[in-house]
């Protein structure tokens, strides 16, 4: 580039600015924390993806003889029998961990998708259009957050019955609105630029302006939400599981596994409560200090909007 | 700013239809009602007989319509389970839940304050990482295996606190047995400390966190820079200038986590046998107790959208260049 075509739009050009996956694997490695989130992620993604692999049990294999044994108990032959326990059936702690993250993982990526992706058109509708379309959108949203969502999902599931199915479809209705809200403002802010009316010169449809002109530039504040979010469902899940209105007694859930420890709590069984606890911990610990690190890196500007919900 | 009120007041009208339909649906999609009300074997006159009786007859638009009526009277109905006015039910477990959701509050807003003050003060120090480390892991677990973990620790190992059990305030402070009241505080309050810490666990988290950033934020406003740079003290800048600006995103968060705590409260009194409004709706639900059901709800609405006005009055009290139209 020769001198004398420098100007100011081309200035940072000069500098060789590294690619932007380069730039967000520096600056995890600066911040330290997001990599052992990064770390605890996968493995639980594989636990989640290999679980047949991984348990050592079949985890609803009812052991009548193996009854509330406590972690790391070995059988007469020392062999390892169960790693973290047993339950009040024999059924192994450790191997329904594992598969625990299936349910988990799977749910809150499905739920975020399904919730955030209705919520971020609704409010993108709210926001073009405005008038009567925002207003009936919008009065929804009112509707719904008036409602508490924990009563919400009680009452859908109690009515469509438990089912992996009905669990998701509740968690992802209940997460539109902060989608629609913030995807609403949004677009309010930019339907008014110059480069929507510029392409709206250009003769652009109304499907082309929303989802290719407008979408594309309101879409990072709406990921960081979904990174926090991701986190709020997996807890929700685990709230409604752990009410006995999660999924079916045969699927493994952390949620469930707790729920099932609440009556042994007395006789000092400890494992039970302790380990899928800690499961769901580590999980949401890892995702929300992710998610942090998203928003630092992607829009700083949104640091303390907090999370969604 | 009155019409802006009475305009609020005019949507919680709103807002009740909606979430009254909403419950009114529901419960009649998931089947006939009266099943839950009858035995098995009941032949299909006793049904209808039932039917007739639970007032599940008349066309849906009509019963709903007739709800509508009644709640406008006040007239919430009689619960089909208890067979006594639900209002009367909700409101005989209302103290209890109460007495939970307050504490919680309370606890969680005197502890987030501080903890978020000193860790934004004392930015990037081992305090504030510490800090800012455990709001981290107390936002990120399950309220209720928290509460698990105290029954298992204070209740089953160290035997210190009752695992379970509910001694009642508010309820005698309301029938004016104020003496009764007081003698009961102590104990009140003991089997109260598991449960509030349990259901405020979140909100201490998110808050501290809510409120550093907050605080972060107007301190790197040009006006702090004025007033360090004017000579003030530390302590004035933060008291007299930081504090009040930095209120107004705070009060957004701490007036919708009372809304976090309704939902909260359903768990915390399913782990510790809490004989409040949120176990009822639970069981009120499981047993399709319409009546009952949508009294609940419909209060829960109310303090819903109030403590939202709430917050939106104060927003103009806090800084007057917010107009309410």
């Amino acid at each position: 580039m020769s001198r004398s075509r420098i100007n100011t739009l081309e200035i940072d050009q000069l500098y060789e600015t590294p690619s932007a996956a380069r730039r967000a694997i520096t600056s995890m490695i600066e911040a330290r924390y997001p990599m052992v989130a990064v770390f605890f992620l996968s493995l639980i993604a594989l636990c989640a993806i290999f679980a047949l692999q991984i348990a050592p049990k079949d985890p609803n294999r009812v052991e009548i003889f193996s009854v509330l044994k406590p972690p790391l108990s070995y059988d007469r032959n020392g062999q390892l029998q169960h790693l973290l326990g047993s339950d009040s059936t024999g059924r192994d702690v450790f191997s329904r961990v594992v598969f625990g993250a299936r349910v988990s993982v799977s749910v809150g990526l499905i739920a975020v998708s399904i919730g955030g992706g209705a919520g971020a058109i609704l409010g993108l509708l709210a926001g073009y259009f405005g008038g009567r379309v925002d207003d009936i959108i919008m009065r929804l949203a009112d509707i719904q957050l008036a409602f508490p969502f924990i009563l919400f999902a009680i009452m859908v599931l109690s009515v469509l019955g438990e089912g992996l199915f009905n669990l998701v479809f509740v968690l992802g209705v209940g997460q539109w609105v902060v989608y629609a809200r913030i995807a609403r403002g949004e677009t309010l802010a930019q339907r008014e630029k110059e480069y929507v009316e510029a392409v709206k010169a250009l003769g652009a449809t109304e499907w082309r302006i929303l989802f290719r002109t407008i979408l594309p530039n309101i879409l990072t504040p709406l990921i960081v939400i979904a990174s926090f979010n991701v986190a709020g469902v997996i807890l929700a899940e685990a709230s409604l599981s752990f009410l006995g209105l999660g999924v079916p007694e045969n699927v493994p859930t952390w949620g469930a596994m707790l729920a099932d420890s609440r009556n042994q709590l007395l006789s000092g069984s400890w494992w039970l409560a302790v380990f899928p606890g800690i499961a769901i911990m580590l999980t949401v610990v890892s995702i929300n200090v992710l998610g942090d690190w998203l928003r630092d890196f992607l829009d700083p500007r949104l640091r303390g909007s907090g999370r969604g919900l | 700013m009155h019409k802006y009120i009475i305009r609020r007041l005019l949507l919680t009208i709103i807002v009740i239809i909606g979430v009254t339909f909403l419950t009114f649906i529901s419960i009649h999609l998931s089947g006939d009602p009266t099943l839950f009300y009858i035995s098995e074997r009941a032949s299909r006159e006793e049904r209808l007989e039932a039917q007739r009786r639970l007032g599940f007859d008349r066309p849906l638009p009509e019963q709903y319509i007739s709800f509508l009526v009644n709640l406008a009277r006040g007239d919430t109905g009689n619960s089909l389970l208890h067979r006594v006015p639900a209002f009367g039910v909700v409101m005989e477990r209302m103290p209890a839940t109460l007495e939970l959701t307050i504490c919680g509050f309370v606890f969680s807003t005197i502890l987030a304050f501080p903890i978020g003050f000193v860790a934004a003060t004392k930015r990037g120090t081992m305090t504030d990482g510490t800090l800012m480390l455990a709001a981290m892991f107390g936002q990120s677990m399950p309220s209720f295996w928290l509460g698990l973990m105290f029954i298992l620790f204070f209740g089953v190992t160290l035997r210190w606190m009752p695992v379970s059990g509910h001694v009642p305030f508010i309820k005698p402070l309301l029938e004016g047995n104020t003496a009764e009241a007081f003698t009961n505080l102590p104990n009140a309050l003991r089997y109260l400390a598991m449960p509030v810490v349990t259901v405020s666990v979140f909100s201490i988290a998110r808050n501290s966190r809510l409120i550093r950033s907050a605080v972060l934020e107007v301190l790197r406003q040009d006006y702090v820079v004025t007033a360090r740079s004017k000579g003030l003290s530390e302590r004035t800048v933060l008291v007299r200038h930081a504090f009040r600006n930095a209120l107004i995103p705070i009060v957004t968060v701490v007036g919708l986590q009372f809304a976090f705590l309704l939902s909260g409260v359903i768990v915390t009194e399913t782990v510790f046998s809490w004989p409040g409004v949120g176990r009822l709706v639970f069981d009120a639900i499981n047993n399709r107790d319409l009546p009952l059901v949508q009294t609940a709800v419909v209060l829960l609405a109310i303090l819903f959208v109030f403590t939202n006005l709430i917050i939106d009055l104060l927003y103009g009290v806090l800084d007057p260049r917010i107009r309410l139209e």
